[in-house]
């Protein structure tokens, strides 16, 4: 949500029957009503705050050393996916829908459509955030979370089918621009995601992963709703 | 795109109960099995039964082996490779094992704890030397390498030795049977484990290792329900299967088999032994059987042949 309203919700919460401006910008009141305490504004006033819900399409890109063969995989991917985080200092998530393209192992690249059918992965980081704002309307953001990779190929007739479920550390930093242009009162943000997660653990694989590296870099779209 | 959901949602639901071993490789075959068309021994030891298939030279120096070792309770290795000569010593062989099929005794771990059968190419290659200490039409001693040395004696020569309809006979029909569906299973990757999720609503077929085909599929996952089919099933001399087998239980591996198999003994110098085994008084409990097979021999009764250790021991059905 943008500045203009969270005024607006404080002064209806702070001022009893001046609920009609909840809906409106500062601007728009009458004349004649009280400003509202100074603190209280400059408290609510940080325009890190609130929550940022976004659409983010990025190439996904999970690499990773098995124990048992002393493999290398490398799946790159598309991804599709929801970042949510709150406040200038608060939780983050980023659940991603994965859909791989191409399938490398030790130096043999393969077209994942051609061995594998009903492929699909999901990429969740959740954690911990914080914002800082570089301009008015640019703002940073970035923190440390816990990060799952779950991938899952089924073979075409005749091959194995492909899983994994790599867990591990990650960490995230997104660059977000918040202009002011509301079209319809709809406030809007564009922006760029980055995310890693060092994968050490797959309960799947009888932890026959060695170590893996998961990187996620994209676009991000949000809308913030008046 | 539902179906990736839900293959996804699958795997998350099997990582909560199940590991499924190390990683495969990148569009890896199912089936990696090598046919070998040769002679088929089988030498014995304590109950342990060894199988060695040789494929002919056919005037060039090297063949194809298959070497099936099964031991009791269930456990299954099988090498498969290739066999050559030394030129200056016509009585030493070198077997050079490429591919292992392997399906450990597991019976003491709970299902999802399992690995389950696996096939791991050996490279390099695993190579065992041997010296032919006898060689006749019936007889092959091999010493040496404990990959491959033993009192082997012709399979089709053993299983003449199985004649009548009563119950020993058709208990020792069936462990000779047997053999074949346990070396089927050591085949099939991820049989006997939470591996077997990856034949969930779809079915595989594997070649037998001299003949036919044997299938898998799953159906259910919280309450599979596998069927395997075996169709002029051989992997030795001597024994073809040919019918189907069914386990349904829990996740757990609790349940019951059915289905019914048929199997045919061919024998040196007499007609077929054919009979089927009937297996719907076996119970599964964390995936191990109990209760017994119910085996009857063409133109024969009936008759209840207890799983766990082979009664009467395959020393004693094969005359050894």
């Amino acid at each position: 949500m943008r500045r203009p309203q969270w005024w607006a919700v404080v002064l209806g919460l702070a001022l009893p029957g001046a609920g009609v401006a909840v809906a409106h910008p500062l601007e728009t009141q009458e004349p004649g009503a009280a400003p509202p305490p100074e603190a209280e504004v400059r408290a609510t006033a940080d325009p890190r705050a609130g929550w940022r819900h976004e659409f983010s399409p990025a190439w996904h890109m999970a690499t990773f050393w098995s124990k048992e063969a002393g493999s290398h995989y490398t799946f790159h991917s598309l991804s599709i996916g929801y970042l949510m985080s709150v406040n200038a200092a608060g939780p983050f998530l980023h659940l991603s829908w994965v859909i791989p393209l191409q399938a490398r192992q030790d130096g043999r690249v393969h077209s994942v459509s051609s061995l594998y059918q009903n492929g699909g992965g999901i990429d969740l980081l959740l954690g911990w955030q914080w914002r800082k704002t570089v301009t008015a309307e640019i703002e940073f953001e970035g923190g440390p979370g816990l990060h799952m990779n779950a991938l899952n190929l089924g073979g075409k007739p005749g091959l194995t089918n492909f899983n994994a479920l790599q867990l591990g550390p990650g960490g995230m930093t997104v660059l977000r621009w918040r202009p002011g242009w509301r079209p319809h009162k709809v406030g809007w943000t564009v922006g760029a995601v980055g995310a890693l997660g060092i994968d050490l653990l797959d309960p799947l694989r009888s932890n026959d992963l060695r170590i893996g590296v998961t990187l996620r870099m994209g676009v991000l779209l949000g809308v913030d709703l008046p | 795109m539902r179906r990736p959901a839900l293959g996804t949602a699958l795997l998350l639901g099997v990582s909560l109960l199940a590991c499924l071993g190390p990683y495969p490789n990148v569009g890896e075959q199912l089936d990696g099995v090598d046919l070998v068309n040769g002679t088929s021994y089988i030498a014995l030891d304590a109950g342990a039964a060894r199988i060695l298939i040789l494929a002919a030279f056919d005037g060039g120096s090297r063949a194809p082996f298959t070497r099936i070792d099964e031991q009791q309770p269930r456990a299954v290795q099988t090498l498969q490779g290739s066999y050559f000569g030394d030129a200056t010593n016509t009585l030493s062989v070198t077997f050079s094992s490429t591919t292992l099929f392997s399906l450990p005794n597991e019976a003491s771990e709970p299902v999802s704890d399992r690995t389950g059968a696996k096939r791991t190419e050996l490279s390099p290659p695993m190579e065992s030397e041997a010296l032919i200490e006898t060689r006749t039409e019936e007889v092959l001693d091999l010493s040496g390498s404990r990959d491959v040395a033993g009192h082997y004696l012709t399979l089709l020569g053993r299983t003449a030795v199985i004649t009548g309809t009563d119950a020993t006979a058709t208990a020792c029909a069936f462990h000779l049977a047997n053999l074949a569906v346990e070396s089927s299973e050591a085949r099939i990757p991820g049989f006997n484990s939470a591996g077997m999720t990856q034949y969930l609503n779809r079915v595989e077929f594997f070649q037998g290792i001299l003949s036919g085909t044997v299938s898998v599929g799953l159906v259910g996952l919280f309450s599979p329900v596998v069927t395997t089919s075996y169709s002029d099933y051989a992997d030795f001399e001597g024994v073809l299967l040919d019918g189907v087998q069914v386990s349904s239980t829990n996740a757990s591996g609790d349940g019951a088999l059915s289905g019914v198999l048929g199997f045919r003994i061919q024998r040196k110098g007499l007609p077929d032994l054919e009979g089927q085994v009937d297996y719907r008084a076996v119970s599964l409990t964390g995936g191990n059987e109990s209760g017994d097979y119910l085996v009857r021999l063409d133109g024969g009764t009936e008759f209840a042949v207890p799983t766990g250790r082979r009664v009467p021991p395959l020393e004693q059905c094969l005359g050894l």
